[in-house]
């Protein structure tokens, strides 16, 4: 919870292309952007302007064509398990193991030491109240549940950034809200950087400290729009005046975005991890 | 797929035969292997090209395919009418389709003593065998597509007064069709290679008769002959199948 | 529909009573209406399992039967395994190598049956190795199935948390081939069995093959039918074992 000013992640002109049978498909021109300590940050944009290969990028899944990101101020070359960790949708979870296994699992690969796992493991479940559901496997639980537990996992390996790539995407409406005044509580209390993709302009701005607005592909930093409201938000923050403001403005922002990568509906990759 | 890619995994393919064929050649130009055991490939091309070329042949593959032929037709018969018949009501469904199911998988082929017990050495035993092969795929999926049929359109015939005849005709064998042909689909190849095994394990004519005969006279390059005329016409057979459902499946699509 | 057949236990009653009525059917056709030497009636068939299976040359051809089976199984499932593990391990490898594995299945095995039988001989090796040629492609098809059907978002998930290459195969690959194994071992079981049957069949001088044969040629079919039933029911109970095991594999299964 110190308002760190210094930066965790840092991106500079990052540019991405896939290839293909064609000709290469860019969907990162140019992308530089920085990320503080303790901050919680969005990345905003239409489907398609590589919000998520930008994600991926920063995670050290994959190696831009062009651009560099630095992390603590070292260069990124490649994951780091015991900085940052993700969180993908909701079938990113082990369907062959319990919600238990699931964590012990991450646990081991993380190399966390045998003794120390059922603690953790115990304890990150606990965090998100999903204590009971241990020994359920994923194909029981709801959607909500399964992204708690694959919030869990994120939180039980302890790293000090969280990537989250839609989280919200599988769920409906009124999961989806609680699930964010959830993540809210936790934000406040834990202190940890978090990036998150959506294309969902609620969300963005109930959530993030920042909000990094994405041009269509390909995808440039259009706009960086702050959010001034401490965490844990409560539910009134979204029927506030301030809420409506931004909201306006990142509509704004992506209004034409959005029409234009709808209108050039091209399929791209979703994971491409070279 | 990369161009580079398709390149390389057909040379792999092509590559897997020739050296086959390669290995072969040099064998049976060495003298490796014992020719009663392995025969040299220049017998087997000589005695193939007298295979095919002699008129008997024909006979033996008239009597494999027509058994096959009638076995296989029986089984359409018999396997429609029963799966219909089962298809009608939920409680011989439920009662029956799990049985057949579980006799299918008993190896059908020991019961081909008793054909030979009934009907001596010759067709009819391969026959019933081929038949019984046939029988089970063709009646399951007989059941299961005539329950596939939707209720909705079922009820809405009843509503215009169709007659029993009418709603088989009309509403439940077209629905019931592309179900009922995989069923011929999949009992075309046990048909037939339960036919040929009849023929292998005790015959008098038929292809399989002349492979069996053969090896027991240890002439082995000619049965090899009759081994390699007996895959061609599986192939065939398989080449058929695969054309007829990638046209079938680009129609129904 | 009679109601005597309505409610949870009534396809089980009425196949109890259709199975009742075909025992009487064949009871009753096979005492007064066919010719003895041609059909042996279910009451001759079940007092003559205990005088048969006291002959041991008999219990001994089908203990052999049952160890051919097992052998062949136990190569065809490890020879599949290693044979799949390597197909399905690379793109590359399953582009080249798995169209000839289709082409080797396409072919019917019986025709080289004979050629089996010259290679390894009358005894048992022959009908191991032609039950094992016929149990391979299904375990061969299942394994690679099932690795193709390994989804990437967990192997990716798995390496963002530090999995190494091996922990991936352990923990994410193998567990999502442990339900195909299976499928492919029911199937493997079937044709297994085939196998070992046809090649006993086929060798009339030993073995399964030689007391069919022998019992063909008795005027009292009786010993025949017997062996037929034994037969069958081994077949039935195996394949239940493994549908069994099978669904018990595939709990976590959704598809």
């Amino acid at each position: 919870m110190n308002a760190q000013t210094a930066a965790a992640i840092e991106a500079q002109g990052v540019s991405h292309a896939f290839s293909q049978a064609t000709a290469p498909l860019a969907v990162l021109s140019d992308v530089s952007l920085t990320i503080r300590a303790g901050e919680m940050v969005s990345l905003l944009g239409p489907s398609g302007c590589g919000k998520s290969t930008l994600l991926n990028i920063i995670g050290g899944l994959l190696p831009p064509n062009a651009g560099s990101v630095r992390l603590d101020g070292q260069a990124l070359s490649g994951i780091m398990p015991h900085k940052m960790s993700f969180v993908f949708q909701e079938n990113a979870l082990f369907p062959w193991n319990t919600v238990l296994e699931n964590l012990l699992v991450a646990l081991e690969f993380q190399g966390v030491p045998p003794a120390q796992r059922a603690p953790r493991a115990a304890a990150a479940l606990a965090a998100v109240h999903m204590s009971e559901f241990s020994g359920f496997y994923p194909a029981q639980l709801s959607g909500g549940m399964k992204q708690r537990v694959a919030l869990a996992r994120g939180l039980s390996l302890q790293t000090d950034i969280l990537l989250m790539d839609e989280p919200f995407a599988a769920l409906d409406e009124q999961t989806r809200m609680v699930f964010g005044e959830d993540l809210s509580v936790m934000l406040a209390e834990t202190g940890k950087t978090i990036v998150m993709v959506t294309h969902s302009l609620s969300e963005a701005v109930f959530l993030s400290d920042r909000i990094f607005v994405m041009t269509s592909r390909p995808g440039k930093i259009k706009a960086v729009v702050e959010v001034k409201k401490e965490h844990p938000r409560t539910p009134d923050f979204v029927v506030s005046e301030q809420f409506a403001a931004i909201r306006s403005e990142l509509y704004e922002l992506l209004h034409d975005e959005i029409r234009r990568s709808v209108e050039s509906a091209q399929q791209i990759p979703k994971r491409d991890d070279g | 797929m990369a161009k580079s890619d398709r390149l390389a995994t057909r040379l792999v393919q092509a590559g897997f035969f020739i050296t086959l064929l390669a290995a072969w050649t040099i064998e049976s130009a060495l003298h490796l292997i014992n020719p009663i055991l392995f025969p040299r490939i220049g017998d087997v091309a000589t005695n193939f090209l007298t295979v095919i070329t002699t008129a008997a042949t024909l006979t033996d593959i008239w009597t494999t395919m027509s058994t096959f032929g009638t076995a296989y037709i029986i089984a359409i018969v018999l396997g429609i009418t029963v799966g219909y018949i089962v298809s009608t009501s939920r409680l011989f469904t439920k009662t029956y389709e799990p049985m057949l199911a579980a006799f299918y998988t008993v190896p059908l082929l020991i019961f081909f003593p008793t054909f030979i017990l009934f009907f001596g050495t010759g067709v009819k035993s391969k026959m019933a065998l081929g038949c019984l092969a046939a029988f089970f795929p063709i009646a399951l999926n007989t059941i299961a597509g005539f329950n596939s049929v939707d209720l909705n359109l079922r009820t809405a015939a009843m509503s215009f007064g169709a007659s029993r005849l009418q709603m088989l005709r009309r509403v439940l064998l077209p629905g019931a069709f592309p179900i009922i042909l995989t069923g011929l689909r999949v009992a075309f190849i046990p048909c037939f290679a339960s036919v040929l095994a009849g023929e292998i394990i005790a015959s008098d004519s038929g292809l399989g008769h002349q492979i069996s005969q053969n090896a027991q006279m240890m002439e082995t390059a000619r049965m090899f002959a009759y081994v390699i005329l007996v895959i061609i016409i599986a192939a065939a057979f398989n080449l058929l199948l695969s054309t007829w459902e990638t046209r079938r499946g680009r129609a129904t699509a | 529909m009679s109601a005597a057949f309505r409610g949870k236990y009534g396809p089980l009653r009425l196949r109890i009573l259709s199975i009742a009525v075909l025992l009487a059917v064949w009871e009753i056709a096979a005492r007064w209406f066919i010719d003895p030497a041609f059909a042996s009636p279910p009451s001759a068939v079940v007092a003559g399992f205990g005088h048969l299976f006291a002959d041991p040359k008999v219990a001994g051809a089908v203990g052999s039967f049952f160890m051919e089976l097992a052998v062949a199984f136990a190569i065809a499932v490890i020879a599949g395994l290693v044979v799949g593990l390597a197909v399905g391990a690379t793109p590359f490898n399953y582009r080249s190598v798995f169209p000839i594995v289709l082409l080797l299945y396409a072919i019917p095995q019986v025709t080289v049956l004979p050629m089996f039988i010259l290679f390894f001989g009358l005894g048992a090796a022959s009908k191991i190795a032609f039950g094992a040629s016929h149990g391979i492609f299904p375990i061969i098809l299942n394994v690679v199935a099932g690795m193709k059907s390994v989804r990437p978002i967990h192997v990716i998930s798995a390496r963002t948390m530090g999995a190494s290459k091996m922990q991936i195969l352990r923990r994410v690959v193998l567990p999502q081939l442990v339900p195909s194994l299976f499928v492919g071992m029911r199937l493997a079981m079937a044709v297994t069995l085939l196998g070992v049957v046809l090649a006993e069949l086929y060798v009339s001088t030993t073995g399964i093959g030689y007391f069919t044969q022998l019992f063909s040629e008795k005027f009292d079919p009786t010993d025949l039918f017997c062996l037929i039933t034994v037969l069958a029911a081994i077949a039935i109970g195996l394949n239940e074992l493994t549908r069994r095991l099978e669904l018990h594999f595939s709990r976590w299964r959704s598809d």
